[in-house]
C-alpha cells in the first residue's frame, strides 16, 4: 500500500487521508449507492473499535474526521493534533482490514442513508442539478447520483457490502496521504506496523472499466427546479490521465477567473446581462466536463447570453490569450497556493487528488512550475480542441416555474417604472 | 495533546482614540492579511430594510472615489489581492489579503477604500439584481429557510439576529439609504478594531494600520441600540411546504451572549447535547440508534446581541412525532441525570484539542482575538478559557446544560406538508400555519 508523506512543521497539526479507488464507477449496476452506503458502514465498527468509536476517538483529540464518495474514489480523512498520529493509524488500519458488517448496523445505517438521499432531493437546487447531470450524461455512471437509487439501496444486503469490501478495499486498490507536523521515518514505521502484512485476496475477478464519458453535445433547453435562469456552455474533457492539467487551469483562469476576466467582465459588468458568471471543471478518470455559465434575471434572452459566451471562447481559440494576462493569472495561482499552505488538510487533499487523477502526487507539488511553463500557444491549441463544435453543448436552463407571459410582464414592469 | 501546548500569540495596541490594533506575525508564508472593523453592519439596518447593509458593503467594494469600478477590479486582481467589504451582524469589515511583495500597493488600496469610498450609483442596480437572484434561490431551499424561521420565531423580525434579507426586500432597496449606510460605515467615531497578520512584524504592521486609520474620516454614531427581543406567542410555527417528504424542524429558546461568565461550561454542555457531531447525545440517539435523520445538531451562538439556542434536524414526515419524542427525552435526561463522565471527557478533549487546529492561519487567529476583544475579553482570558476546558467540573457542565435547556419548553418551527405535520403536533399548544413562500416580514408577529 503506497504512502505519500508531506512534512510541514509550521503548526502542530497533521492530516491523514486514505483514497480507495472505489466509487460510483465500481458499483454493480443493480446496486447503485453501495459505494456511499459502504462509506457510512466504515464508521460502524471494526474488530478493535466499537460502532461509534472511530469518530469519538478522533474528536476526543480535538481532531475531526469524515469521508466522501465520488465517481472514481471514496476518501476517508482526518485532521488532528500531530501527536495523535499513531492512534489514527490504529483506527484506519482496523477498519480497512477488519471491518465488521453486521445486519443490525446495516439496517439502521440504511435508514440514515435514505434520509440523506431525501434531504438532498428536497432541496430544489440539488434536485435540478442532478436531473441536469442525468440529462446530459446519459447512461454513464458519471450521470448517476452518488447517493444511489432508492430501490437499489433497499435491496442491498450485508452480503453485498462484504463482497464490495473484499473486492475494492485492499492494499492494491488504495493509497494514503499524510501531511503536517510528522516525520517521514515515523510514518514509514507506523505504515509497516499497521498495514505491512495486509495483502490482496488471491482470487479476485478482473474488474471491468466504465467506457469513456461522452456527455451530450449540440444544443438543448431544459426546464428544471432552479429559481434563476441559466445559460451554459459545456465542453467534454478527455480522461484525466490524458489531460493537459496546467494548460486547462490557465485556460479557465484566463477566461473566467475573477471579475476582470473576459467572461465576467463582459456578461456581468459591461453588458449587464448576467448577475453571476463563471466556470468550473470536473476532472474525472474516464472523462469530464468544462462548464462556462451565466445566471440572470428576469427570464428570457438566452440566445444573446449564449452568443457572448461562445464569442469569448472562440476568441481565445482563434487569437490565443493576451500575453500580459499570463503573468497576472500566475500571480493569482501563487497567492492561492500560499493561502492553501496554511492548511495541512488542503495539502493532503491536493496531493491525493493529483495522485488519483494525474497519476502522480508530485504534480501537486510542482503545479506552479508547470503553470509557469505553459505558453500562450499551448492554451490556444487546447482551446481549439476543447471548444470544437463536436465537443460542445450549448445549454439553456429555464426555471420550471417560468410561464410564457413572465418575460413580457417583466418588460412591462420595467417600462412602467421608467 | 501535551500539557505544554500553546495558542498562537497576538500583540495588541490600544490607541489614544480607543482604536484597538491587533497583530499576529507568521513569516513562513508570503501573505499578509488586514482587516478594519467598525461598529454597525447589519445591526444598523432600518427594520423594514433587511439586506440594505449587504448592499452598502457591495457598493463599498466597488472601489474608491476617482477610480472607475472596472479599473479598480483590474488593479486589485492584477496584484492578486483580495479586497472585500462585508456587513456582519454587529460590524462592518473591510478586508485585504495579498502576497507580501505587493503589500505597499495593497495597503494603499485598502486605505483609499475606507477613506474615500466611491459608491458608484451606476453599479447599484446590478448589485441589487445579483442579491435578488441569490435570495430567490436560497429561499426556495428548506434547509436555508429553517434557520431563518427559528431565529425570527425566537427573536422577532427586525432584531439584528433575525433580520433575514429576501428578494422583495432587495427589490425595494434604494440607492440613497444604501449610500447613507455605506458613507457612515468606516469612520473613527466609535471603537475601531484593526487587524494585521502574516508575513509582517508587529511594529511594521501597527504602522500600516495607523496609516489606514488616520485616513478614515471622523464621525459616525457607531452601532444602533439593540431592540427588545419579541418572540412569537404561538409555540409552534408550521411553514407549509407540500412538495417535501421530510419535516425540517428547529427547536429554539433564548441563548446566551458573548462574554457570558459561564461560557466555557456552556460550550462543553452544548458539545455534549448536540454540537459535538457524532460525539453528541442527540446524534447518538436520533441518528445512530433510531436512524431517524442524517444530521442533527445544536447551536449556541455567542453574539453581542441576543440569539437563540437552537436544535436543528429533519426526518421523514411520518416520523416527526417519534423523532421529537426522542429529542425531548434525550434533553430531559441531560437535565435530570446530567452528562456522563465519558461525555465530559470527550467534550473537554475536543474543545481543548480543536482550538490550535483551527488557528492555523493569521486570519483565523486575528478574527478570534478581535471577536474576544469586542466581547470584552482580553487575550489572556481567551488563553485561560482554553485551558479551562480541561478543568471545568461535571457539576458546572450540568448546571450549564440545565441553564441552556431551562424548563425544556422550546418554540418549534417545522417546514413540511402542514396537514401531516399538524396531526403530529396536536398536543403542543397554539400553532401558526403559513405558506413556505411567504416573506419573513409577514410571518406571525408578537401580538396575537
Amino acid at each position: 500500500m503506497p504512502f505519500i508523506v508531506a512534512e510541514d512543521h509550521a503548526v502542530p497539526a497533521a492530516a491523514f487521508g486514505i483514497w480507495a479507488r472505489a466509487g460510483v464507477c465500481d458499483e454493480p449496476s443493480d446496486r447503485r449507492g453501495i459505494a456511499h452506503f459502504f462509506e457510512h458502514m466504515m464508521f460502524r465498527g471494526s474488530e478493535k473499535f466499537g460502532p461509534k468509536e472511530h469518530t469519538r476517538l478522533v474528536a476526543r483529540t480535538g481532531g475531526s474526521c469524515n469521508a466522501f464518495t465520488g465517481f472514481d474514489q471514496t476518501v476517508y480523512h482526518q485532521t488532528f493534533p500531530a501527536v495523535a498520529l499513531e492512534q489514527m493509524f490504529e483506527l484506519e488500519a482496523d477498519r480497512f482490514r477488519w471491518l465488521k458488517l453486521d445486519s443490525d448496523s446495516a439496517a439502521v445505517e440504511k435508514k440514515v442513508v435514505l434520509e440523506e438521499l431525501r434531504v438532498y432531493e428536497n432541496q430544489p437546487v440539488v434536485r435540478a442539478f442532478r436531473r441536469l447531470v442525468r440529462e446530459i450524461g446519459g447512461d454513464h455512471p458519471y450521470a448517476l447520483d452518488p447517493l444511489g437509487r432508492r430501490e437499489d439501496l433497499d435491496a442491498i444486503t450485508p452480503e453485498d457490502l462484504r463482497a464490495y469490501y473484499r473486492r475494492l478495499y485492499r492494499p492494491g486498490n488504495v493509497f494514503a496521504v499524510v501531511s503536517g507536523d510528522i516525520a517521514t521515518d515515523r510514518v514509514r514505521e507506523l505504515a509497516e506496523r499497521h498495514f505491512g502484512s495486509w495483502s490482496d485476496p488471491a482470487d479476485l475477478p478482473e474488474a471491468g472499466r466504465p467506457p469513456k464519458f461522452l456527455p451530450a453535445t449540440g444544443a438543448r433547453s431544459e426546464r428544471l427546479s432552479f429559481e434563476v435562469p441559466l445559460t451554459a456552455r459545456v465542453h467534454c474533457l478527455p480522461p484525466s490521465d490524458q489531460l493537459d492539467h496546467a494548460g486547462l487551469e490557465l485556460l479557465l483562469a484566463l477566461l473566467a477567473d475573477g471579475e476582470s476576466s473576459p467572461l465576467q467582465e463582459t456578461l456581468v459588468k459591461k453588458k449587464r446581462l448576467c448577475v453571476h458568471a463563471g466556470a468550473h471543471h470536473f476532472k474525472l478518470l474516464h472523462g469530464g466536463v468544462l462548464v462556462f455559465y451565466g445566471a440572470f434575471l428576469p427570464p428570457g434572452k438566452h440566445a444573446v447570453r449564449r452568443g457572448i459566451i461562445r464569442e469569448v471562447c472562440e476568441r481565445l481559440a482563434a487569437d490565443g490569450p493576451d500575453v500580459e494576462e499570463f503573468e497576472k493569472r500566475l500571480r493569482r495561482f501563487r497567492k492561492r497556493r500560499a493561502a492553501e499552505s496554511y492548511s495541512v488538510h488542503k495539502r493532503m487533499l491536493g496531493l491525493g487528488e493529483a495522485q488519483l487523477l494525474e497519476g502522480s502526487y508530485l504534480n501537486y507539488e510542482v503545479a506552479l512550475e508547470d503553470l509557469a511553463a505553459v505558453t500562450p500557444e499551448r492554451v490556444r491549441d487546447l482551446a481549439r480542441v476543447l471548444f470544437a463544435t463536436e465537443n460542445t453543448l450549448e445549454l439553456d436552463i429555464v426555471p420550471e416555474k417560468t410561464r410564457w407571459w413572465m418575460p413580457l410582464a417583466g418588460l412591462f414592469m420595467r417600462i412602467w417604472r421608467r | 495533546m501535551s500539557g505544554t501546548a500553546t495558542l498562537p500569540r497576538v500583540e495588541v495596541s490600544t490607541e489614544d482614540d480607543g482604536s484597538v490594533l491587533i497583530c499576529h506575525s507568521r513569516r513562513d508564508v508570503p501573505l499578509v492579511f488586514m482587516e478594519i472593523q467598525t461598529p454597525g453592519g447589519r445591526s444598523s439596518e432600518p427594520p423594514a430594510q433587511p439586506g440594505l447593509a449587504g448592499l452598502a458593503a457591495d457598493l463599498l467594494a466597488e472601489g474608491p472615489q476617482g477610480t472607475a469600478p472596472e479599473a479598480w477590479r483590474r488593479k486589485t486582481e492584477g496584484l492578486a489581492a483580495e479586497i472585500t467589504c462585508a456587513a456582519r451582524y454587529d460590524h462592518w469589515a473591510a478586508r485585504c489579503e495579498c502576497l507580501s511583495e505587493y503589500l505597499d500597493a495593497a495597503c494603499d488600496m485598502l486605505k483609499q477604500l475606507v477613506a474615500r469610498p466611491g459608491l458608484p450609483r451606476s453599479e447599484f442596480k446590478r448589485l441589487v439584481k445579483a442579491r435578488r437572484a441569490s435570495a430567490r434561490e436560497n429561499w426556495a431551499q428548506p434547509m436555508s429557510v429553517i434557520r431563518h424561521l427559528v431565529a425570527v420565531q425566537n427573536l422577532g423580525f427586525g432584531h439584528p439576529g433575525a433580520h433575514p434579507a429576501f428578494e422583495r426586500a432587495y427589490r425595494r432597496a434604494a440607492y440613497g439609504p444604501a449610500c447613507e449606510l455605506a458613507t457612515g460605515a468606516f469612520t473613527r467615531g466609535a471603537p475601531v478594531y484593526a487587524l494585521i497578520g502574516g508575513d509582517i512584524g508587529s511594529e511594521a504592521g501597527f504602522a500600516r494600520l495607523r496609516e489606514i486609520l488616520a485616513a478614515m474620516p471622523a464621525g459616525g454614531a457607531g452601532a444602533a441600540s439593540e431592540p427588545p427581543v419579541a418572540p412569537s406567542v404561538a409555540p409552534v410555527w408550521i411553514c407549509n411546504n407540500a412538495k417535501v417528504d421530510q419535516a425540517f424542524f428547529a427547536l429554539g429558546r433564548q441563548g446566551v451572549r458573548a462574554g457570558d461568565a459561564g461560557r466555557v461550561a456552556l460550550r462543553l454542555a452544548n458539545y455534549v447535547i448536540g454540537a459535538g457531531g457524532f460525539d453528541s447525545r442527540l446524534m447518538d440517539r436520533v441518528r445512530e440508534e433510531a436512524g431517524g435523520t442524517y444530521g442533527i445538531s445544536s447551536r449556541l451562538d455567542e453574539k453581542r446581541v441576543a440569539s437563540p439556542f437552537t436544535i436543528n434536524s429533519y426526518t421523514r414526515v411520518d416520523r416527526l412525532r417519534e423523532m421529537l419524542g426522542i429529542v425531548e427525552r434525550s434533553l430531559r435526561e441531560v437535565c435530570t441525570e446530567g452528562v456522563t463522565q465519558e461525555e465530559l471527557e470527550s467534550a473537554r478533549g475536543n474543545r481543548y484539542g480543536t482550538l490550535p487546529l483551527r488557528l492555523t492561519s493569521p486570519r483565523a487567529v486575528l478574527s478570534r482575538a478581535a471577536e474576544g476583544l469586542r466581547a470584552g475579553l482580553s487575550p489572556a482570558e481567551l488563553e485561560s478559557d482554553w485551558r479551562a476546558y480541561r478543568e471545568t467540573s461535571q457539576e458546572a457542565v450540568n448546571a450549564a446544560a440545565r441553564r441552556l435547556l431551562g424548563d425544556l419548553r422550546f418554540r418549534l418551527a417545522v417546514i413540511g406538508p402542514a396537514d401531516a405535520v399538524r396531526d403530529q403536533l396536536r398536543d403542543r399548544g397554539d400553532c401558526e400555519v403559513f405558506g413556505f413562500g411567504l416573506d419573513p416580514d409577514r410571518w406571525p408577529r408578537e401580538s396575537p
